[in-house]
C-alpha cells in the first residue's frame, strides 16, 4: 500500500473485495435453494432422502435375495450370531428356539443340523457335529424363567460332556446381512421392496393430492361466491369422515391392495391441500396483474395456471413435503392393523406388523422397519420445515 | 342472512355443549353417594390385581374376540361355546374325560339303541325356579324353528334326531331314526342345552343372553355384567345343583383379540388363562414355561377348493395343488405347536367299531407329510399346465388373522417353488369372509373343522349336496356320497364305518379340499389356578376350579 502511494498517476488494480459488492440478482427459486442450504437440518433430511431413495432403487445390488424367496429352514436368524466353537474351530450357533446350525466361512455359510435326538420331556436336543456330540439341554430356561434374571442362562450346550453357558464368540450373518424373518426371508431384501412400496404409495398419495387438491382449492377460490361455498361444504364433509372407516369400506367393495391404499389416501388428503390453496388464491386473485391479465382478455384457466397456482407455490410445496411423511405414517398405520398391501409385498408398516407376535424373542425384525419408518418422517419434516422457511417471502434477510 | 343463521347456530350447539359439560360434571360425583345395586360392579372393573390377594377366587380369562352370540341355541363359534359351557348345563355333561349325567339324574336306553329316555334331577334355574323337561322340548324346538335362524339346527339331524317330548316335568323321551352312538355326547354340546323360554323371549335375537337382567342359567356361573367387545363377568349361580362345589368367586372374561397383548398380561400377571398365543412365542414357552400346555384337539385346518371355478374344475389341477405342499414344513417351522401334519379331512380322534383310528384307516390318496413334487407336477401338466405354463394366478382367499396369513404365505412360496404357479392373497374380515365362502365367490378359501362330536360323521358330513352354501364351500355334488351318508346313518356298526370309509375315499380322490394339519390346542393356565378343564370338544369348564 504504502509503496503504492508514492507514485499518484500510477493507476490502481481493480480488486473485487475493494468494489462495491454487487450481488447476482437471484430468482425467487435460487433464493429460496440459497437459505434452503443454509439450513443444516434441512440438509440432512434431504441427504437422507435421497439416500433412502437410492436404498429404495439400488438395494437390491446389495442382496442375492428376493423378497419373497423362503427358506423355513433359515427361520428368525439374527443378524449376528453368537457362535460356540466346538474344538478344531468349528463354530455352530444355537437358535432362540433351541435348533444348532453350523456357521462356515466366518458367517457366509449356515447349515441347519439335523435333530438326531429329541426329547421334548428332558428337554434337550441331541446332534452329531464332526463325530462330537452335542447337546442343547434347554432345561435351564424354566428355571432362568423363574429366577426373574433375565441374564440367567436359557440352555447349556454340553460337547463331549463339557458344558458351555456362555457363546465363544460373535460372527456377523454373512448370509442374510439384516437377518431373517419368520418364513426365512431375507430382511434386507424385504426392507428393499418395503421402502420401494412405501416411497411408492407416498409419492401416489401425494401427487392425487397436488393435482385435485390445487384445482379444487384453486377454482373454489378464484371462481368465489356461491360456487366457492358449496365446494368448501363438500371438503368440510369429506374431511370429516374418518380416513378408517373409508378405508375398511373400500377394502370390502375393491379389495384390499396397493390400489386400494392409494385410492383412500388419495381421496381423503387433497382436502388441506384445497384449503390451503383456496385461502392463498383468495388474497393473490386481488391482487393488479391478476387484474390486468384480466383486462387483456386472458380466460379464467390460464389466469388460474399462469399467474394464481405458480405465485401459491411456495404453501403448495411447503404442504406436499409434510404430506408425503403422514401418508408414509399412515400406510404403515393401515398396514399395522392389518389393512395393508397384499402378502407377499411388504411395505414397512407390514413388515412391524408381522414382527409384533414375535417381538419378545425376535425384536430385531420390529427394529429394523421402524428405524426406518421413524427416519423417513424425520428426514421429510425436516425437509418441509427448511422449505417453509426457505419459501416464506417474509422470513427473507 | 345465511352467516347470521349460522352464527345462531354455532351459538345454540356452544350453550348446549355447555350444559352437556356441566350435566357430566354434576353427575359424577354423586355416583357413589347413592350406591345403586347397578353400580356396584364398577369398582371391580378398575384394573385387575389379582397377585394382591393371593386366595381371592377371582379367575381372570381371556375369551379373545367376542363372541358373535352366547345364546347356546344360536351359537356356532367356538368362544361362545367356552363362555356358554360355563353358564348352561345339558342333560349331560363331560368331566375328567368321561361322560356323566347333569341335568339328567339318569337315563334309560331302549333295546334297539333308538329311544332314550331322560330322568332329571331336581335342578333350578337361577331364578329358582325348576328345570323341567318342557324347558328341553322347547328349547329343542326352538333351535328347530326356521324363524330362529340357528345356524346349527341341522345338528338334530347329524344326531338322527327323530321326535323328542316331555312326557312329565321329569321324564324326557327322544327318538332317534337310528342307533347313534354319538348320540349322547352330543347332548353335552351347546346346541342342546336348555333355555327359559320367559328369558329368550324378553330379548330377541340373542340379546337376553348377554342382557344380566333377562338371562336365566342353569350352570354353574350366571352373568353378572357384559360390556361388549370389553369384557363379561360371571358370578357362581347360587341356584346350581352343585352350587356347594363351585369355589370362584368372580370369573371376568376380558375380550383382548391380539394374542401377543394377551401374552403379555399374563405374564404380567393380570390374566391366569389364555387360549392363543403367537406362533413366534411357541418354541420359547415350550422351553421356559410350565404352564403351557399343548392339549390335543378334535379339528383339522384345511383348504377349500371351489370346483365351480375354472381352473379348480379340474380334479388334476386340485390333485397338483394338494401334492405340492409340504405339509411337515408348515407344522415343524411355521404352526410349531406339535400339529400333526393332516393327509385326509377326518382328525385321528375317533375310532370304528373294530377299534382301529378311522383317520389311519382311511390313508390318503398319494398325500405325504412332506411334498410330493414330481407328482404334483405330472397332475398339472396332465391338466394341460405343463410346468405351469398358462396357468391363470390363483387366488387364495383366508379371513384377517397373522396365524392364517403365514401359512398362506409358505404355502404361496411352496407352490410357486414347485408347480410354478402364480398365487395372490386376499383377506377378508370374519363376518364378510364367511359369507363369501357361503356363497362360493372364492377360488381357494382357509377353512378349519373342530369336530362337534366324536365320529367321522361330524367331517363327511360337511361336504354332502345340501351343505352346499352352508359347510360345504367346495359346493361339490356327488350322489353316490350323498347316498352313502345317507344309508350310513341308519347302518349299524362296522357296516355303517364302511359306507363312511368309501364316502371318504370318495371326497379324497376328488381332492375337493387340502388338508393342512390336525389342530392341537395351544393354553396357558397360571400356576396357582387348579381342577380347570377342557373337554375333549376343546371347551373350557371352571366350574370346580379354585385359585391357590
Amino acid at each position: 500500500m504504502e509503496t503504492k502511494m508514492t507514485n499518484k498517476w500510477e493507476r490502481l488494480e481493480l480488486k473485487a473485495a475493494e468494489s462495491e459488492a454487487v450481488r447476482k440478482s437471484l430468482t425467487y427459486w435460487q433464493d429460496a435453494w440459497r437459505r434452503l442450504k443454509k439450513n443444516v437440518l434441512s440438509m440432512v433430511g434431504l441427504g437422507i432422502i435421497i439416500l433412502l431413495m437410492l436404498f429404495a432403487a439400488f438395494g437390491n445390488f446389495f442382496t442375492e435375495w428376493s423378497f419373497s424367496d423362503q427358506d423355513l429352514d433359515m427361520s428368525n436368524l439374527p443378524p449376528t450370531l453368537d457362535t460356540f466353537d466346538i474344538g478344531d474351530g468349528t463354530l455352530v450357533y444355537v437358535h432362540k428356539e433351541y435348533t444348532l446350525y453350523l456357521v462356515e466361512e466366518d458367517g457366509a455359510k449356515l447349515t441347519k443340523l439335523p435333530i438326531e435326538d429329541k426329547n421334548v420331556m428332558k428337554k434337550y436336543n441331541g446332534y452329531t457335529v464332526d463325530g462330537k456330540t452335542v447337546v442343547i439341554d434347554y432345561s435351564l430356561a424354566a428355571k432362568a424363567k423363574q429366577s426373574g434374571d433375565a441374564d440367567a442362562p436359557k440352555f447349556q450346550l454340553i460337547i463331549d460332556d463339557q458344558s458351555f453357558t456362555v457363546p465363544t464368540g460373535q460372527v456377523y450373518n454373512k448370509v442374510y446381512v439384516l437377518g431373517t424373518d419368520r418364513l426365512g426371508r431375507d430382511m434386507l431384501a424385504r426392507l428393499i421392496y418395503g421402502a420401494r412400496i412405501s416411497l411408492l404409495i407416498a409419492f401416489i398419495a401425494t401427487a392425487v393430492q397436488f393435482f385435485i387438491g390445487v384445482l379444487y382449492g384453486g377454482i373454489s377460490g378464484y371462481i368465489g361466491g356461491t360456487v366457492d361455498n358449496i365446494m368448501m361444504r363438500i371438503v368440510d364433509i369429506i374431511a370429516t369422515v374418518p380416513l378408517l372407516l373409508y378405508v375398511i369400506l373400500l377394502m370390502v367393495v375393491i379389495g384390499p391392495g396397493l390400489k386400494t391404499i392409494c385410492i383412500a389416501l388419495g381421496s381423503v388428503y387433497w382436502v388441506n391441500m384445497a384449503r390451503i390453496v383456496r385461502g392463498q388464491i383468495l388474497s393473490i386473485k386481488e391482487q393488479e396483474y391478476v387484474l390486468a391479465a384480466r383486462t387483456i382478455g386472458a380466460s379464467t384457466w390460464r389466469i388460474m395456471v399462469r399467474h394464481l397456482i405458480p405465485n401459491a407455490l411456495g404453501p403448495i410445496i411447503v404442504s406436499l413435503a409434510m404430506m408425503i411423511p403422514n401418508a408414509i405414517f399412515t400406510e404403515a398405520f393401515l398396514s399395522f392393523i392389518g389393512l395393508g398391501v397384499n402378502a407377499p409385498m411388504a411395505s414397512w408398516g407390514t413388515l412391524a406388523n408381522d414382527a409384533v407376535p414375535g417381538l419378545r424373542s425376535y425384536a430385531y425384525q420390529l427394529m429394523l422397519p421402524s428405524i426406518l419408518i421413524s427416519l423417513t418422517v424425520l428426514a421429510f419434516n425436516f425437509l418441509g420445515d427448511g422449505l417453509r422457511d426457505a419459501l416464506d417471502p417474509r422470513l427473507r434477510k | 342472512m345465511f352467516k347470521r343463521s349460522l352464527a345462531l347456530l354455532l351459538v345454540v350447539m356452544m350453550v348446549a355443549g355447555l350444559f352437556i359439560g356441566c350435566g357430566g360434571n354434576t353427575e359424577e360425583p354423586a355416583a357413589p353417594a347413592d350406591n345403586t345395586p347397578a353400580e356396584t360392579t364398577e369398582p371391580a372393573a378398575e384394573t385387575p390385581e389379582p397377585t394382591e390377594a393371593p386366595a381371592e377366587q377371582v379367575l381372570y380369562w381371556n375369551i379373545g374376540a367376542e363372541p358373535k352370540t352366547i345364546d347356546p341355541g344360536l351359537n356356532a363359534a367356538v368362544d361362545g361355546g367356552h363362555v356358554i359351557n360355563n353358564m348352561f348345563e345339558g342333560l349331560m355333561r363331560e368331566l375328567n374325560g368321561t361322560l356323566e349325567p347333569a341335568m339328567a339324574e339318569s337315563y334309560t336306553v331302549s333295546d334297539d339303541g333308538m329311544v332314550y329316555t331322560f330322568t332329571l334331577r331336581d335342578a333350578k334355574w337361577s331364578d329358582g325356579k325348576t328345570v323341567t323337561a318342557q324347558d328341553f322340548e322347547w328349547a329343542w324346538n326352538r333351535v328347530l324353528a326356521p324363524e330362529t335362524a340357528s345356524e346349527y339346527s341341522w345338528i338334530f339331524d347329524a344326531a338322527n334326531v327323530d321326535t323328542f317330548q316331555a312326557l312329565d316335568d321329569k321324564t324326557f323321551e327322544v327318538t332317534l331314526k337310528a342307533p347313534t352312538p354319538y348320540f349322547l355326547g352330543l347332548t353335552a354340546f351347546y346346541t342342546f342345552f336348555p333355555v327359559r323360554q320367559e328369558s329368550v323371549e324378553a330379548g330377541a335375537d340373542g340379546a337376553w343372553a348377554i342382557d344380566p337382567a333377562k338371562s336365566i342359567v342353569n350352570g354353574p356361573f350366571m352373568l353378572d355384567s357384559y360390556v361388549g367387545g370389553d369384557r363379561l363377568e360371571l358370578v357362581p349361580n347360587p341356584e346350581y345343583w352343585q352350587a356347594d362345589k363351585v369355589k370362584l368367586e368372580r370369573i371376568v372374561g376380558v375380550m383382548i383379540v391380539e394374542a401377543s397383548t394377551a401374552l403379555t398380561a399374563y405374564e404380567g400377571g393380570t390374566l391366569d388363562v389364555l387360549a392363543t398365543v403367537p406362533t413366534e412365542e411357541i418354541s420359547r414357552l415350550i422351553a421356559e414355561d410350565p404352564t403351557f400346555y399343548i392339549l390335543p384337539m378334535d379339528g383339522t385346518y384345511y383348504y377349500a377348493f371351489n370346483v365351480e371355478a375354472a381352473p379348480l374344475d379340474d380334479v388334476n389341477v386340485r390333485k397338483a395343488l394338494s401334492l405340492a405342499i409340504d405339509r411337515q414344513a408348515i407344522c415343524d417351522t411355521v404352526t410349531k405347536a406339535g400339529q400333526i401334519p393332516a393327509l385326509n379331512i377326518v382328525a385321528p380322534t375317533s375310532y370304528d367299531a373294530d377299534g382301529n383310528l378311522f383317520s389311519d384307516q382311511l390313508g390318503s390318496v398319494g398325500l405325504q407329510a412332506t411334498a410330493a413334487v414330481e407328482d404334483a407336477q405330472q397332475a398339472l401338466a396332465d391338466a394341460g399346465y405343463p410346468n405351469g405354463e398358462g396357468f391363470p394366478t390363483l387366488e387364495l382367499m383366508y379371513n384377517t388373522s397373522e396365524g392364517h396369513k403365514v401359512i398362506a404365505e409358505a404355502i404361496q412360496e411352496m407352490w410357486k417353488k414347485n408347480l410354478n404357479i402364480d398365487v395372490a392373497l386376499t383377506n377378508q374380515e370374519w363376518a364378510v369372509f364367511q359369507d363369501t365362502r357361503k356363497q362360493g365367490s372364492f377360488q381357494v378359501a382357509r377353512a378349519g373343522w373342530i369336530g362337534d362330536y366324536s365320529d367321522p360323521m361330524t367331517y363327511l358330513d360337511m361336504f354332502t349336496s345340501t351343505n352346499i352354501g352352508a359347510t360345504n364351500y367346495s359346493r361339490w355334488v356327488n350322489e353316490d356320497y350323498d347316498k352313502l351318508l345317507e344309508d350310513a346313518k341308519t347302518a349299524p356298526g362296522q357296516e355303517r364305518f364302511n359306507m363312511l370309509y368309501d364316502a371318504g375315499k370318495l371326497v379324497e380322490e376328488a381332492y375337493i379340499n387340502l388338508p393342512i394339519y390336525y389342530y392341537t390346542n395351544t393354553i396357558m393356565v397360571a400356576d396357582k389356578v387348579h381342577d380347570w378343564e377342557m373337554n375333549t370338544r376343546s371347551t373350557w369348564w371352571f366350574g370346580f376350579a379354585y385359585i391357590e
